[in-house]
């Protein structure tokens, strides 16, 4: 194998759990309910995914767990945004937070372990072997021995970018996100789209957070991820919430850490700058859309340039 | 921004839906009035939160009563742990004051954690090579914390003024950047050879901030800074005509601009200052309780002010209570964790829940 087949091969690997939450994410983001929490739902599902994994000795089931636990723990974000009406954002944040003490204390408290979960006899998703098609050059060397979750999460992609833009769901999650008058006006219920995004959005970022604990390794700990939600979510701002945009963003991503991963200890460039790249990414691609709107709107008196702020009472 | 005329009328056109939609706004601009409406939501929200706390303890303790014994009242039981406390307490009033003073100017700085690493770090950095000893190394360290720290929160800041961007992402985003920015600053520049940690070579006791009580205990002189620091900017806030101009500017930008406030101005200083003292912050943690800058010596201080500064209802003198109350449960979680199976991490979980309940915008308020 060559240096640049191992590349790829990383960069695929890589991809997976930054693809499947960006999925969600995009649908989210489209439909003005960003969910800051990918992060905290891959966490949960990761853990949700191993220990099903193991009571069970079925990665297949511990994947659907993980899908439902990924699903739940948004719907709590969905609780506190829709019923408790706090900042959609802030209560992200704060899902992030709860998702790292929930299961530090329920890997040492209820399954028992101190810090590092690594049940036994926990079956990881096959990984696929091409066989004779090995010999293809370059594509060859880099597809063969992926995780089946590879496949899964590129038909995901290709069912999102279908479903955002020639069905129904999809029209009515950017409607939403245009304009929740004209919504409300045709009879879409923004409440309803969001909390579905917000879902779906859990669903598949369970897919990587399952890829974390059981196909990558098998074990979990509270770092598993890494920060791995948020360089998604940041895939999706990068990549302005679209299909194409998401695909790209998220393979420049995964490149950057399979690279990350490759030079470590060849000591050319920093592991710890490279690291830095999707956080900067998003920071020019927020800044360079702001700067965009402002153009615009500098001809555009159509809207109020209002700006509401806190208000803090009493 | 005022040059165009102010279409007036943009709100009238839906009289019928106005109950239930919120203005037509860009999300990321959008109405953030989450902050706590008032004192039995910050009392209900505490109680709730320490109430879900032993309901966990409940079902996953040997012994849940001593365990949720110690998280209460563990503090009190010996002078070092009140000692932590007030240790504690001081970074929390400073990251709690940084995120109050960015709150009432009408942004979030979520940045708070991100300022405070590279603050800490540039104290630790001054401190061991400022070539002056004793005070004078403390106070250049202390000023360099909190230059670093009002640098650091400068692009979000400009952005957010300028072009209006989202400052909740960005300065998330920085979160990340300073962490693996102070990684890399640590590991190849200033890294102490003879340890095994990543961390910077240990301070001269010098340097370290006058400690107030028997030492092992961490408690040291910033916590009276911090006291007339809180002091200051509740003179500030509420005594101040630029202190009310700058909350003006931060309620309704619009109206300030008519004014004749620059809005934009004044929030921008406020980020500067927000940010400054999430750095300070940084330093105090730094010259007062590791003495060296140790990469991860934060357990989120900066996540933790945003939770204190709403608990204390942003006010400075509601802070000081708020961060003494929450030092008290860290200190106690760590006593729990001592004598208990329970660990630390249930503070993570209270502050997930604190923050979800302190922001509803539902819960203490009478009628709507």
């Amino acid at each position: 194998m060559n240096v640049f087949g191992d590349f790829l091969a990383l960069t695929l690997a890589s991809l997976i759990p930054i693809l499947a939450p960006a999925i969600g994410g995009m649908f989210a983001e489209r439909a003005r309910a960003s969910n800051i929490a990918l992060d905290g739902c891959m966490l949960v599902a990761a853990l949700a995914a191993i220990a099903v994994a193991a009571a069970t000795g079925t990665p297949w089931l511990g994947l659907i767990a993980g899908i439902v636990a990924g699903a739940l723990y948004a719907s709590l974000l969905a609780f506190a945004a829709f019923v408790l009406r706090s900042d959609l954002l802030i209560a992200g944040i704060a899902a992030n937070l709860l998702a790292t003490g929930l299961t530090l204390l329920v890997v040492t408290n209820v399954l028992g372990s101190t810090g590092t979960y690594v049940p036994t006899g926990v079956q990881l998703i096959p990984r696929i072997p091409l066989g004779p098609l090995e010999s293809i050059p370059i594509l060859g060397p880099a597809l063969s021995g992926q995780s089946v979750l590879l496949y899964i999460t590129i038909v995901l992609f290709a069912v999102g970018a279908v479903v955002m833009n020639r069905t129904r769901f999809g029209v009515h999650v950017k409607a939403v996100g245009e304009s929740d008058e004209a919504a409300l006006a045709v009879g879409i219920k923004p409440v309803v789209i969001r909390t579905a995004t917000l879902l779906l959005s859990g669903a598949l970022a369970g897919v990587g957070g399952a890829y974390l604990s059981i196909s990558s390794v098998a074990s979990f700990n509270s770092n598993l991820t890494g920060g791995l939600g948020f360089i998604a979510f940041a895939a999706v701002i990068f990549g302005r919430a679209t299909p194409l945009g998401t695909v790209l963003a998220s393979l420049l991503f995964a490149a950057a850490t399979a690279l990350g991963i490759q030079i470590q200890g060849t000591g050319t460039v920093s592991p710890q700058l490279l690291h830095m790249l999707p956080y900067v990414a998003t920071v020019v691609a927020l800044a360079v859309q702001a700067i965009g709107r402002r153009r615009r709107e500098r001809f555009d008196v159509s809207e109020t340039n209002y700006v509401p702020a806190i208000i803090p009472r009493g | 921004m005022t040059q165009a005329p102010p279409p007036t009328d943009a709100h009238n056109d839906a009289p019928v839906t106005s109950e239930q939609i919120p203005p037509r706004t860009n999300w990321f601009t959008a109405a953030r009035r989450v902050v706590p409406l008032g004192l039995s939501q910050s009392v209900i929200a505490v109680v709730l939160g320490v109430v879900v706390c032993f309901v966990i303890m409940l079902f996953v303790a040997e012994n849940p009563l001593e365990a949720f014994g110690s998280f209460v009242f563990g503090t009190f039981r010996n002078p070092y742990s009140i000692g932590s406390m007030i240790a504690i307490a001081t970074v929390l009033v400073l990251t709690a004051l940084a995120a109050a003073v960015g709150f009432r100017a009408g942004a979030f700085n979520i940045g708070a954690e991100g300022q405070l690493v590279l603050g800490g770090l540039a104290a630790a950095v001054v401190a061991g090579n400022a070539g002056v000893q004793g005070i004078g190394a403390q106070i250049l360290a202390l000023v360099a914390a909190t230059v670093t720290g009002a640098l650091w929160i400068a692009v979000p800041a400009v952005l957010r003024v300028k072009f209006r961007t989202n400052e909740i992402l960005t300065t998330l985003m920085f979160n990340y950047i300073a962490a693996d920015l102070a990684l890399f600053l640590v590991t190849d520049f200033f890294r102490d050879p003879d340890s095994g940690a990543v961390e910077t070579p240990p301070l001269d006791e010098s340097v370290w901030l006058a400690r107030i009580l028997p030492p092992p205990s961490p408690a040291n002189v910033g916590v009276f800074l911090v006291v007339v620091i809180a002091v200051l900017a509740w003179i500030f806030f509420d005594r101040t005509r630029t202190g009310m101009r700058m909350e003006a500017a931060g309620l309704q930008p619009a109206f300030a601009e008519y004014l004749g406030v620059k809005s934009g101005r004044y929030l921008f200083v406020s980020l500067a200052v927000s940010g400054g003292l999430a750095g300070l912050a940084g330093g105090v943690a730094v010259l007062g309780i590791t003495h060296s800058y140790i990469s991860g010596f934060s357990p989120q201080y900066g996540f933790l002010g945003i939770t204190v500064a709403l608990i204390g209802r942003l006010r400075p003198l509601g802070i000081l209570v708020a961060a003494a109350l929450y030092a008290s449960l860290m200190t106690g979680a760590t006593a729990m964790q001592a004598s208990s199976n329970v660990p630390f991490s249930l503070v993570f979980v209270l502050q997930g829940v604190l923050i979800l309940l302190i922001t509803s915008q539902r819960l203490g308020r009478s009628g709507s």
